[in-house]
Order: C-alpha cells, then sequence, then structure tokens
C-alpha cells in the first residue's frame, strides 16, 4: 500500500509543473484543482494504514472546500462588469 | 480486488496528469485533468473501501466519492466558463 502513496507523491509532484508554468490564471486553479483531489486520496490512503476515522472526515470538508475555494477565485478574478458597459 | 482497483485508478489518474502537462490548450487540459481525475480518484476510493475495516470508515469513504462526482464536474464547467468571458485572458495559439 506505501506504493499506491508513493506514487501519488509522484503525480502531485508532477501536477505542481502546471501550476508554476500555467499562462493563464485558469490553469492554475486546474492543476490545484488535480493537486487537490489527489491530496484527498492520500488522507483516504492514510486513514485506512493507521487506522485514524478521523481523516475520512478531514476528506469530506476538504472536498467540499476546494470547491468553494474554486468558485471564490474564479468570481474574484471575474472581469469587472462595469468597465464594460463604461 | 482492492489492489487491482487501485493499480487501476493510479493508471488512470497518471494519465490525466501526463495530459495535464503535455497538452497545449486549456480546453484540451480541462478534459484531460476532469475526465481522468474523477474517474481514477473514485477507482481508488472503491478499491479502498475493500479495505476499510468497519462500516463507519466504508460510510465515509461512500460520502466522500458522493461529493467528487457532485463537485468534479462542476469545476471544469465553471473554469471553462470563466475562460470564455474573460476578454483579456490570453487566447493561445494550438
Amino acid at each position: 500500500m506505501s506504493w499506491a502513496i508513493y506514487t501519488l507523491y509522484l503525480f502531485m509532484a508532477a501536477s505542481l509543473y502546471r501550476l508554476v508554468r500555467g499562462p493563464t490564471v485558469y490553469d492554475r486553479l486546474l492543476a490545484f484543482n488535480l493537486v487537490s483531489a489527489q491530496l484527498i486520496l492520500l488522507m483516504c490512503f492514510h486513514a485506512i494504514r493507521h487506522d485514524r476515522s478521523y481523516y475520512l472526515d478531514v476528506a469530506m470538508i476538504y472536498t467540499l472546500l476546494s470547491f468553494a475555494e474554486t468558485i471564490a477565485f474564479v468570481r474574484f478574478y471575474r472581469p469587472n462588469p462595469r468597465r464594460e458597459s463604461a | 480486488m482492492s489492489t487491482l482497483l487501485i493499480a487501476i485508478g493510479l493508471v488512470i489518474i497518471g494519465f490525466g496528469v501526463l495530459g495535464t502537462i503535455i497538452l497545449p490548450d486549456i480546453f484540451l487540459r480541462l478534459h484531460a485533468s476532469t475526465k481522468c481525475g474523477v474517474t481514477g480518484t473514485v477507482t481508488i476510493l472503491l478499491g479502498l473501501i475493500f479495505q476499510s475495516g468497519s462500516v463507519a470508515m466504508a460510510f465515509r469513504l461512500l460520502l466522500i466519492i458522493v461529493f467528487v462526482f457532485w463537485v468534479g464536474p462542476l469545476i471544469p464547467h465553471i473554469l471553462g466558463v470563466a475562460y470564455l468571458k474573460d476578454q483579456d485572458a490570453p487566447k493561445e495559439e494550438p
């Protein structure tokens, strides 16, 4: 089971390439979502491995919080509608 | 069974990460990341259900699967619509 955890760490490091290099902010948000999905998987792996059930609660909340965070960033970077009408 | 599901999910996630790195356009990247990310995550979580010792952990893993299926396809939709409406974003030439 530890091989799966190390492979997931490798994939997270590979996904950080797009997070660093992405031409637009949307590429970075996309890479952030990929990394957060793999982070949820890592929490579940460690919960099963060490038999701690509260890691799964943390993973559950983190799933919804990363979704809310993406929506907040997209609304923050949205172009100003008043500038278009003026 | 559990090891097989985890290995299949890792292969799917690996293809998603590869597509996210090497594809030239943002829409292709959204396609690769979403499809492979959600499917691989759910496959690995299904494999972990077989290894969980108690009913409570299995139920929580099932709830995480429901959440991932719920918010997973919504995020690239929001990102794609925001990219299309953003006039200032640089449009890449493939």
